[in-house]
Order: C-alpha cells, then structure tokens, then sequence
C-alpha cells in the first residue's frame, strides 16, 4: 500500500467530475477536473474545486483530453477523423489549432477517455486496454510493442518520470509504473480504489478521488509490512560463494521498491563469525528483493547468522 | 489580483427632457419645441419616447464606441441614438472627465451616423490614437472626438492569412501587434505592418462584448455576463478572471476601456431606460488590486515520519482559480510545536503554488500548521 498523506475532509463536488477524468497541469501546478469531457474545472491537492462559470476556463467540447508530454494536456477532436492530436494553451486546456497537430492517436480512440498517452518527444502514443498498454508510433500509427499489466482494468494515464507513465485501476487500487520505452512495469503499488486518479509529475505524488469523492494524496512511500527471511539461491559452503535475497513486501504481499535493505553477519551461540558478505547494504528491486552474496569460510565449519533490517 | 470597486456614476448621461408627454402623440410637432424640431414638416418620429410617461427627445439605440482618450483625458462613449425629430435617428459622441461626469456632447451629422453605423469597439492604441474595426474588415484608426475613420491607419484583414473578420479588436500599431476577437474566441497577430502573422489563440470562458487595451503587452475584456478577462496578449494567457460588481442579468451591453493615466478599468453598463424613458446607464471605475481568494489547505506531499524532513503543498489562488504569483506566503505552528519550520515563508510561484519544507521531530505528536499570505504590492 502506497502511504496516504492526505485526506480530505469533505468530498469534493461530484457533480463537477466524470469518472476518470482527472489530469495533471505542470502549468498549474495543479489538476483539470472533467465533467463528461467537455467542461473542466481547477482542482487542488486538498480537494479546492474551482468551477464556477468563470471559472471554467475553457471548454474541449467534442474532443479526447489527452494526457501527455511532461504534465501537458493535449487533445484529440475526435469528430475531425483519423485522431490527431493537438496542443492545448497551457493556462486555459483550451485547444490550440493555430500549430499542426502533433501526432495522432490509434483507431482505438473510440474506447473512452483517459485511456491515451502522448509523448511529443519519442513521437508515440499510448493506448491502455484494461489489462495492457499498446504503444503506438504517433504519425504512422503502427504498433511498437504491447506491456502487459496483469490482471484489471487500467487507465488514468499520466506521465511520471523520463519514459514511465503511471496507470491504475480504479476498482482494486492496483497502480503501475510502466517504462514504455523498455516495455516493462518497474514499479507496483495500491492505493485505495478511486473514481479518478492521475500523477503529479512535479511532486511525485498520486492524487486520487476516492470513491467517496475525498481528494487522496499518496506518496511513493509504500508502508512495508513484511521482510522474510534471508533465503540462500544455493546452498552456503566453505570457499564458495552463495547468492542471497530477502523481499519486502507491504501487507498485500506486493513487493516495495527502492529501499535499503541492511545486512549483517552473526556467530551462533557464542561461536565466531564465518565468513562474509558482499555489501553490507543493497536496495529492493522492482519486486522488492534485495540482493547479496555470501563468501564462505576458506577452512573450517559451523554456523553462522545472516540478518537483515530495512531501513524505513 | 482582483478589481476593486472604486466609484459609480449612475446613471451617466441624462437624456433631453422634452418636458411634454402625450398619450397619444400628435403627428406634428406643435410651436413652442426647438427650432432642430421643424425641419421639413416637423413630423414627430419615434413617437414612443414621447409617449406617456416617456418625455425624453432620444433614448440609446446603438453604442458603438466606448473609449478613454489620452490625448484629452476624457472618456467618449458614442451611441446613435433614436430621437423624435427627423430623421429618427441621430449621432453625438458624448465625453466625460476621467471620473465619470458629463463634460459635452458633439452632434455629428448623418455622415457621421453612417461612419458610426459602420466601425465599431474603439479602444486606444499606440501612438495614444483609437483604433477600431471597419465593417469587421479593416483596422482603421478613428478621430477620438469623432469616432470617424481619419485615414491615419488602415489595415485590410482581407489580405492577412485566412482572412479573418473580426468583431472586435486591439490594435497595436507600433508594436506590431493586434488581436481580433469574435465570440468567445482571441486571435493574435503580429507583425501586422508588413505580413501579417497569426501565432495564437485563446478561447475565454465566456461571449465577449468589448476589448480594450491597456498597455503594449496587457488587454481587457469584458463577458456578456458581466466577466471580466484581463489578457497578455503578447505571450499570450489569460492573467486574470475577475466580474463586475453585482453583475446585473438586465444589462444589455458591456463595454469597458482602461484609463492609462490613472491605471483603472472604467465599465459602461447599457441598462434598459427607466419607465420614464430616464437613462439609467452607469459608468463604474475598479482598481485592479491584489486579492487573493483562497489559500488552499497545506497538503503533506511526503510520509510523516519521525525525523523525516516534509514537504508541504499548498495553493493561492484568485476568485477564478486563478493563481496569484509573488505573494508572501507564512507558515506558522500552534505552540507546542515538536517540529520546526525549514522554509517558514516562501513566495508564491507563478501558478500560485507554495512550497513548505518542516523538519519532524523524533518522537509521536501532533502538530498544527497554518499558513497565511500577505500581498506582495
């Protein structure tokens, strides 16, 4: 479970939000809210909803927001015909027709909203279909390469780092960081299930309308639960080097990423300390395995102790 | 930033009073009335403003021009009017002083209704001059006493890219630039003198009904409900959102300039004429001041642990949704406080954001945090 930061105390105005329809504005440093696609409001970390009738601030009537670039918003008139995708004005989400469109999105555009990413840069688009996430060339529309995400419903595409976007399901909470250059999830984690959610580039921070309609912040803190046992990937000996792991995992059994893992070495019962280690410290991995060897004793035998502590 | 209300003159203008009423008015003119009465046959026209209770001469019929003048420090409205007198209809450009009284009124002659008819939505420009649009076609420049085109500055749009109309407009002459504005939607040019080069667009959130300038980077506009949009249009983005005070739904037509001397936004509200066929139309001067709405709540962007430094988020932001830049943000902490403030003021960025750094102590607490702002100017 990722760490929640912050709840609302009130729900934020329903009427004003369609499910999914939440975008992050670097601009702004702060989130479009949807109403079924064509209106949209300012709303803030704590839950602040701007929408009134002059604050609106624009309007994407017939068109797909598209979440792309680096906390941008693009949009995709869909009515034109074969997707293209357009700039939007960075204070106002409004389309900006007056530069060519940027790229085009594939023909699966048809599906819904939120489901599509657009990374001017690499010149691709992302389509999320529930369990995957299709990675398309943005001019000529040809697939690259489909990321698998397990089991769910995915969408609330939205950019997280150099080549990642972050992808969730709003039923179970599941959430995926998703490199789509190396085609392969590189980071999991849950959050409570949502209506609508996107990622805050600049602050690294999740933000999420629960399905009580209290705006959620979540850090990428996730809150261990568990770390197992040291487990040897063969047998420990004498002169010989023996692979070692341990996992940390949160209390959904889901391995937490980025952590330091310290490892020590201990006599049994009074008796010396054989051996040694490679590193006395070593970070989790994607699955939350930390990593290390231990080099056996060049001449005699007995026990020895290895002990691990995550450092939280 | 906000507006503040500084002064109201209502109404603005005061109609001629012919000082007679009639249930049903004759056909003719009896003696007695102005000599401008009688020309031809001294038909009554418009016979409606005389009518009972209504006994003013004229009454509003178009507003074409609402403008502050530089060069004479005053401030010209120019409607036509329909009048009781041949030929029904009539154009005076009326002037005010900078804080809204009534100074006088030039007659113009039907030429001048005809040119008044055909450019409309005056607002100064470069070289202190007013600029308008010609039949939606051309940039023109107008004489401020007149609102007539004086040939000083025409500008076809026919032969820019795309050729645009336009209902109304900025124009910028020295600088290059112009903005065209039709509906809810900005257009902005520039290099206008040479070829003309459309480089953006803004959609605002609301039907425009005048545009002024302000200076060569800041413009207005004013909604049909009242909205009011301040824009630079040279980046271009909207600065700020912001409404008339008490927005009245009987207004029929907003207008608005920007006195450059005094650095105020000056509103005209056209409102439906009294019972008495009294004008009721009002002037209303704002300052736009600093005035933050809202500082949202401070939001923990990191796990509150123990030791851990924690950086807060937070939000000022205007009436609109609107981020203030530049303002001084505080922190501050309720005693007891365990932990302590790393940044305990900082200056809003330019999309209203504060960010807050607070060093957490090492043992189990609560702390309380609030913040307040104070306007930078």
């Amino acid at each position: 479970m990722l760490e929640l930061t912050y709840i609302a105390p009130e729900a934020t105005a329903s009427a004003n939000l369609a499910p999914h329809s939440l975008y992050f504005n670097r601009h702004w440093g702060a989130f479009f809210a949807f109403k079924s696609g064509t209106a949209f409001s300012r709303l803030f970390h704590d839950g602040t909803i701007k929408s009134t009738s002059i604050a609106g601030l624009g309007a994407l009537r017939y068109m797909y927001p598209v979440a792309g670039g680096q906390g941008e918003l693009y949009c995709c008139p869909w009515y034109l015909g074969n997707y293209p995708v357009y700039q939007t004005w960075p204070l106002t989400g409004t389309i900006n027709d007056t530069v060519p469109t940027v790229g085009y999105l594939p023909n699966d555009v048809a599906a819904s909203e939120s489901k599509f990413f657009f990374d001017p840069a690499r010149g691709i688009a992302l389509y999320c279909a529930s369990s995957s996430i299709a990675v398309h060339d943005a001019q000529t529309k040809t697939l690259i390469r489909s990321i698998a995400l397990g089991s769910g419903t995915y969408r609330s595409l939205a950019w997280a780092w150099a080549d990642t976007v972050f992808c969730a399901d709003g039923n179970t909470g599941q959430v995926r960081f998703v490199d789509y250059q190396q085609g392969a999830v590189v980071r999991q984690g849950r959050i409570n299930p949502f209506y609508a959610a996107t990622f805050d580039c600049l602050l690294q921070v999740i933000a999420a309308i629960g399905t009580d309609y209290r705006m959620r912040i979540y850090s990428l803190d996730d809150i261990p639960a568990d770390l197992s046992n040291p487990a040897a990937a063969t047998p420990l000996g004498q002169a010989q080097a023996s692979r070692l792991a341990v996992r940390l995992t949160d209390e959904q059994g889901v391995g937490i990423a980025a952590k330091w893992v310290v490892w020590s070495l201990a006599g049994v019962e009074g008796g010396p300390v054989l051996g040694s280690l490679e590193k006395v410290v070593s970070r989790t991995d994607a699955d939350g395995y930390a990593r290390n060897y231990y080099f056996g004793p060049l001449a005699g035998t007995g026990q020895v102790e290895v002990m691990c502590e995550a450092e939280i | 930033m906000s507006l503040q209300l500084v002064k109201t003159v209502e109404p603005c203008y005061d109609y001629v009073d012919v000082g007679t009423c009639w249930a049903t008015p004759p056909s003719r003119w009896p003696s007695g009335y102005p000599s401008y009465y009688y020309p031809w046959f001294g038909s009554i026209y418009n016979a409606a403003l005389v009518t009972c209770p209504k006994h003013f001469e004229e009454a509003f019929s178009n507003i074409y021009h609402f403008y502050y003048d530089p060069g004479s420090d005053t401030i010209r409205l120019n409607p036509t009017f329909s009048v009781v007198y041949w030929p029904g209809y009539a154009f005076k450009s009326i002037s005010f002083d900078a804080d809204g009284n009534y100074l006088s009124t030039w007659w113009g002659n039907f030429g001048d209704a005809w040119y008044q008819a055909y450019t409309s939505n005056g607002s100064a420009g470069s070289y202190g001059r007013i600029y308008g649009i010609r039949l939606g076609k051309n940039i023109v420049s107008l004489d401020p006493a007149t609102a007539n085109p004086d040939g000083v500055y025409a500008n076809s749009l026919e032969n820019w890219p795309g050729n645009p109309t336009s209902s109304f407009i900025i124009a910028n002459v020295a600088a290059g630039y112009a903005v065209l504005g039709s509906g809810a939607s900005l257009t902005f040019w520039r290099n206008i003198d040479a070829a003309p080069e459309k480089f953006s667009q803004l959609t605002l959130p609301f039907a425009m009904d005048y545009l002024c300038y302000e200076s060569e980077t800041i413009m207005w506009a004013i909604g049909t409900g009242g909205e009011l949009a301040k824009i630079n249009y040279q980046l271009p983005r909207l600065e700020m959102l912001s409404q008339v005070h008490n927005p009245d739904p009987t207004v029929q037509k907003y207008m608005l300039t920007f006195d450059t001397k005094r650095n105020r936004l000056v509103v005209f509200s056209q409102l439906p004429d009294a019972a008495d066929g009294a004008c009721q139309s009002k002037i209303e001067f704002y300052w736009p001041v600093n005035e933050p709405g809202t500082l949202t709540k401070p939001v923990p962007v990191n796990a509150l642990r123990a030791g851990e430094q924690i950086t807060f988020v937070a939000h000022l932001i205007g009436d609109a949704g609107e981020g203030i830049a530049s303002a001084l943000v505080q922190a501050s902490l309720a005693d007891p406080a365990h932990g302590s403030l790393i940044t305990p003021q900082v200056t809003s960025e330019a999309s209203g954001r504060c960010l807050l750094r607070y060093q957490a102590g090492e043992d189990d607490y609560t702390d309380s945090l609030t913040l307040s702002y104070e306007e930078s100017s």
